[in-house]
Parts: C-alpha cells; sequence; structure tokens
C-alpha cells in the first residue's frame, strides 16, 4: 500500500545517517531503486530536500506549495 | 492575475448576497454572526486575500465548471449555506479545543456557542429559501440532507477524536487516524463538493464522485494540518502559536502523533503506556533526541501520505472533468493548481 511504502521510507531515511547521506547526492537514484509506486516515488523526491538535509519546514510552508 | 480578478468577482457578488440574508437577522444576533463571517479565512474577511471565502467559493466554481451557465441565485446561496455551516464548525471546534481566538477572546465561548448555532440555522434556511427562487424542490431537499449527514459525520469525526486522547498512542493505527481525518475534514470537503454537483444538476453517481473528490482533499489537508501544527511545537516557543493549544499538549492522537509512538515501542522497546509526547520540549539530552526524532519521522511520513492524498485528488478530479480541464480559478480553491497556473497568475 503506498501509505506504507512512504512510512518504511521515511522510518529508513529517519533512522540511518547512511541513507541520508546517498539522498543527499543523488535523491532520484536513491529512490528510484526502492521498489515503489511512481506517485510515491515523486513524493519522496518532493520530501527529499527535508530528509537528507534536515532542512526544517519553514513556519508557513503548507503542502500546497509542496 | 486573471484568477485573483476571477475570485475577488466571486467573492464580491457571494458577499452582496451574504450581507441580504444577515439583514433578515435580529440586531442582537447580526453583529456576531457577522462578526464570525469576517475573521481570517472568511468570506467577509478585509482585507480579503485571494482564498478568503474558500468554502464558499468551492462549491460555486465546481458548479460552474461541471455545468455552465448554471442558475447563479442557488449557487450562491448554495455557496454561502457551505460557509456558514464550516464557519459554525470552526467555531465549535475553537471552543471544544478551548483556543482563544481573537472571536473567543472578545465574545467569550457562551457567544460563540450561540453565533455556531445561529449559523447552522442560518445555512438551513438559504437552503429552504430556495424553493422561493422556483428552485425544484428536490434541490432543496438534497441540499439539505447532504448538510445534515455531513455534520453528522463530522460529529462521529470529532466524538473520535475527543475519545481517541483518553487512549494511548500505540492504541491506534495509521487506518483509524485516516478514517479520523476522513470524518472530520473530509465530510465538509465532500459536502462542499456534492453541493456543487447537486448546483450543477449532476446525476447521483456524479454526485458521489464529486463528494469523493472533497474526501480525499479533506484527508490530504487534515493529515497537512496535522504534521504542521506538531512542528510549530518544535520550534522555539516565541515562534510558537499565540494562545493555541497544540495538538501534542491537548493529547490529540493525530496521525504524525501515533506514528511516532509506535517507532519509539518497535525501535526503542519503550513501554507503550509510558509515551508521552505532551513534555517533549522540557524532557532532556537523550531522551529529548529520541522523542524529536521519533516525532521528526511522523511529521515527514504524515506530510508526504497529506501529499499522496492530495495526488490521488488531483487524479479523481481530472476524471470528474473528462475532456474539459478544470478552470485555473477552480484549481486555485482546491488547492490543486499545477505549476503552469501558477506561472501564469
Amino acid at each position: 500500500m503506498e501509505e506504507q511504502q512512504i512510512q518504511e521510507f521515511v522510518h529508513r531515511a529517519v533512522m540511518d545517517q547512511a541513507i541520508r547521506s546517498e539522498i543527499a547526492l543523488d535523491p532520484a537514484g536513491v529512490i528510484g531503486r526502492a521498489d515503489l509506486s511512481p506517485r510515491v516515488v515523486d513524493i519522496l523526491i518532493r520530501l527529499a530536500p527535508y530528509l537528507a538535509f534536515d532542512r526544517p519546514l519553514d513556519a508557513d510552508e503548507k503542502w500546497w506549495h509542496a | 492575475m486573471a484568477v485573483v480578478a476571477d475570485l475577488e468577482i466571486a467573492r464580491r457578488a457571494l458577499c452582496e448576497r451574504l450581507f441580504g440574508h444577515l439583514d433578515g437577522l435580529h440586531p442582537a444576533l447580526r453583529e456576531d454572526v457577522a462578526e464570525a463571517l469576517s475573521m481570517e479565512g472568511k468570506l467577509l474577511h478585509r482585507p480579503a486575500s485571494s482564498l478568503d471565502g474558500r468554502w464558499a467559493l468551492l462549491p460555486f466554481y465546481l458548479a460552474r465548471d461541471l455545468r455552465a451557465p448554471i442558475e447563479p441565485d442557488p449557487a450562491c446561496d448554495a455557496a454561502l449555506a457551505m460557509e456558514c455551516v464550516v464557519c459554525a464548525t470552526d467555531l465549535l471546534d475553537d471552543v471544544m479545543d478551548d483556543d482563544r481566538t481573537p472571536l473567543v477572546e472578545r465574545f467569550g465561548a457562551a457567544r460563540v456557542l450561540n453565533t455556531a448555532l445561529a449559523l447552522v440555522s442560518l445555512a438551513q434556511r438559504m437552503l429552504l429559501a430556495l424553493l422561493d427562487l422556483d428552485c425544484p424542490a428536490v434541490l432543496s431537499t438534497r441540499l439539505l440532507d447532504a448538510v445534515q449527514r455531513a455534520i453528522l459525520l463530522a460529529s462521529v469525526g470529532q466524538q473520535r477524536d475527543l475519545l481517541a486522547e483518553r487512549r494511548p498512542a500505540c492504541d491506534l493505527n495509521r487506518e483509524e487516524c485516516i478514517e479520523i481525518a476522513a470524518a472530520k475534514a473530509g465530510s465538509l470537503l465532500s459536502l462542499a463538493c456534492q453541493m456543487g454537483a447537486l448546483c450543477a444538476g449532476l446525476e447521483t453517481t456524479r454526485v458521489d464522485q464529486c463528494a469523493e473528490l472533497g474526501r480525499l482533499l479533506g484527508i490530504a489537508a487534515q493529515l497537512d494540518n496535522d504534521a504542521h501544527d506538531l512542528y510549530h511545537l518544535l520550534r522555539p516557543a516565541t515562534q510558537a502559536g499565540r494562545g493555541q493549544k497544540s495538538d501534542l499538549a491537548r493529547a490529540k492522537k493525530t496521525l504524525p502523533v501515533v506514528l511516532a509512538a509506535h517507532t519509539l515501542r518497535a525501535t526503542h522497546a519503550l513501554d507503550a503506556a509510558c509515551i508521552d509526547f505532551r513534555h517533549v520540549t522540557t524532557r532532556v539530552d537523550k531522551e529529548r533526541e529520541t522523542y524529536a526524532n521519533a516525532l521528526k519521522e511522523g511529521i515527514f511520513a504524515t506530510w508526504g501520505i497529506a501529499l499522496l492524498y492530495r495526488e490521488r485528488a488531483r487524479e479523481h478530479l481530472d476524471l470528474l472533468m473528462g475532456a474539459r480541464p478544470a478552470s485555473p480559478a477552480l484549481c486555485r480553491v482546491l488547492g490543486l493548481e499545477t505549476a503552469l497556473a501558477k506561472i501564469e497568475d
């Protein structure tokens, strides 16, 4: 299920510094290698800057700006 | 700029019609109701931003997109009824959550509750008044039925949310959190879409499709709100929301909290009964870091799932509209603008 795919990938990224470093270098490559639906790939690529760089969410940032 | 101008024209027409309805209220009630409808995000808010009155604009533009031309007066009244229903539920939420909003501070909880009651009644009066416009009685009946169902469903969502406050976070799961989000925000956005479809004169199957669009968007919006609420708590106190309690402080079991709790139990072997996020910012050192990382994971996973529901809604809208794309104004109101539309704007 796509929700589960997102949860599992985020969990791995948050728990593992090595994965975060890989995402920082090549987000599309790392995310593309995982067995994910195209829609989930697109979403995770949008989340990648936050997962990889520990970039904080702007206080006013909303999903419709993502 | 064309979209903004289009929205402003529609908003003015809706405001003008709303003032007509407010004139029919007793003076003792009129000021409070008008004040509630003038709060930020509401139709009468000044100075107006492009999405003030969004809840009224949505059914109006959806009706227009689904079947042009539409009868403007019934569509406007249905749109205004939607605005009143949401304004009422927002007020009730504020009191239930003990949020010290500007209106609650000025009027007190009792007047706010009374205003909410008046707004629900006003919404129903607006829909009944469609009969005076020579609209088919079935339209008025179906709109009223949709409003009643949605309010009951939203109440169920709110009730489940309140009851969940007493349960350990690990007692809930992702599916239950999404069900609650669907009942809360999903029911209201679903109603807005249904009302637009009914005013466009669509048959039942298509109305149900519109309802599903609203449900998906509502889930996305609720999850997004839940994720951002938590993030505000993790920021420095000076940047936290003023006068509002966060979901954590209220022991709300939103999706990010539930996901974080499951992570803490599974990854750090914490006892489910001992997991408590309410004082995360005052915990020390390693424990704070453990809780903060779990919350961060919950926040990002929830945001990702919110984006997922938003994309499902976008695909659903494309199916609904068929060969004719949704107007830029409708996409703006739904929050489903494409990048190209934004550039042109």
